[in-house]
């Protein structure tokens, strides 16, 4: 037992054959070639043809999954045990339904005149509106209505700036997703990570009296059916927001309603968990 | 610099007298070999269980000799 090599230097058209001597036996371990394909007009895959000495073929070493290009050149080895990993599957962009709808306010919280929460279509925006639409109604009414069954993860939040006494902190009664309001029959909310007690003061007691209250909600939701209403909407439906802030100057108030879809049916929701 | 190309051979396979090993191109659609692709450079690792290492060389096939001692 010996291992040899044999080279052909040389340069000749496919097929370059080698003949096993009469009186030889070998294992063959590898082979290696340069292949110049400049003249080639298609595609074509470096290949070792294995015949018998009968002349019929017992292998062909070939890789389908590795074309060379027309007019491409490639060095090629072969040997046992190759295994291709596979390319992987193109990444696509994740399409994740969401919609957001903003307080008419905006985010400037700045304004003089006394304001209660309200939301206008202008700051209405999703990226499918077969899953989501504008709640219809005047703007103190107006949510996200959502129009297909799913996992949703929801988060509504409301800022205030007041600027003198303290602000009343709202109550999540005040702010929130009641079941049987907006959501009905066996939606579920599977994970409610309301933190109605959080806000902040930026500056209080002292001058400027500037105080920063903010209302975080979060919560994935389980739509099991779209039959009948089913909409995000702060406040009881049909009513506006009940937080307001007094008339003072240098004040704001500012509102938020996300949701995002996270799977189009209920039996992976456990999945999250 | 020429893509790098590997290729599976089938393993254990002893090879005998008149077998051949044939370096070529092939057609991805249809299999025929594609005479347009030029062969060069063509080296072969064996393990040789019979005959004499002189016996492989054949042709422009050369044995290439070991490290010297």
């Amino acid at each position: 037992v010996a291992d040899q090599q044999i080279f052909m230097g040389d340069s000749g058209a496919a097929p370059l054959v080698y003949p096993v001597p009469p009186a030889v036996e070998f294992l063959l371990k590898a082979v290696n070639a340069d292949f110049d394909g400049s003249a080639a007009s298609g595609e074509w895959l470096p290949a070792v043809v294995i015949s018998s000495d009968s002349g019929h073929v017992i292998a062909r070493a070939v890789d389908p999954g590795a074309p060379v290009a027309a007019g491409g050149s490639a060095e090629a080895s072969f040997f046992p045990g190759v295994k291709r990993t596979s390319a992987g599957a193109t990444p696509t962009a994740l399409n994740i339904p969401w919609a957001v709808i903003d307080s008419q306010d905006g985010e400037a919280l700045a304004h003089s005149t006394a304001a209660t929460l309200t939301f206008a279509g202008a700051n209405f925006n999703t990226n499918d509106a077969s899953v989501y639409t504008l709640r219809s109604g005047s703007p103190p009414f107006q949510g996200i209505s959502i129009h297909e069954a799913g996992i949703y993860y929801v988060s509504w939040s409301v800022e205030a700036i007041t600027n003198g006494a303290a602000a009343p902190v709202p109550s999540a009664t005040e702010l929130g997703i009641a079941p049987g309001v907006s959501f009905a029959g066996t939606d579920l909310i599977v994970l409610d990570l309301t933190d109605s007690d959080a806000y902040g003061i930026i500056q209080q007691g002292s001058s400027p009296n500037v105080n920063l209250w903010r209302l975080r909600y979060v919560a994935l939701v389980a739509v099991e059916s779209v039959t009948g209403e089913r909409a995000l909407t702060l406040g009881a439906l049909n009513k506006s927001p009940t937080y307001s802030i007094p008339s003072t100057s240098g004040q704001g108030l500012f509102g938020r309603i996300f949701a995002m879809r996270l799977s189009d049916g209920l039996a992976s929701y456990s999945t999250f968990f | 610099v020429a893509a790098p190309v590997v290729v599976s051979l089938p393993p254990g396979l002893v090879l005998g007298g008149a077998f051949t090993v044939a370096v070529t191109a092939l057609d991805p659609a249809t299999g025929d070999e594609i005479p347009d692709v030029i062969v060069s450079n063509v080296t072969l690792e064996v393990d040789q269980t019979a005959g004499s290492p002189d016996e492989l060389t054949v042709g422009p096939f050369m044995l290439v000799p070991g490290p010297a001692g």
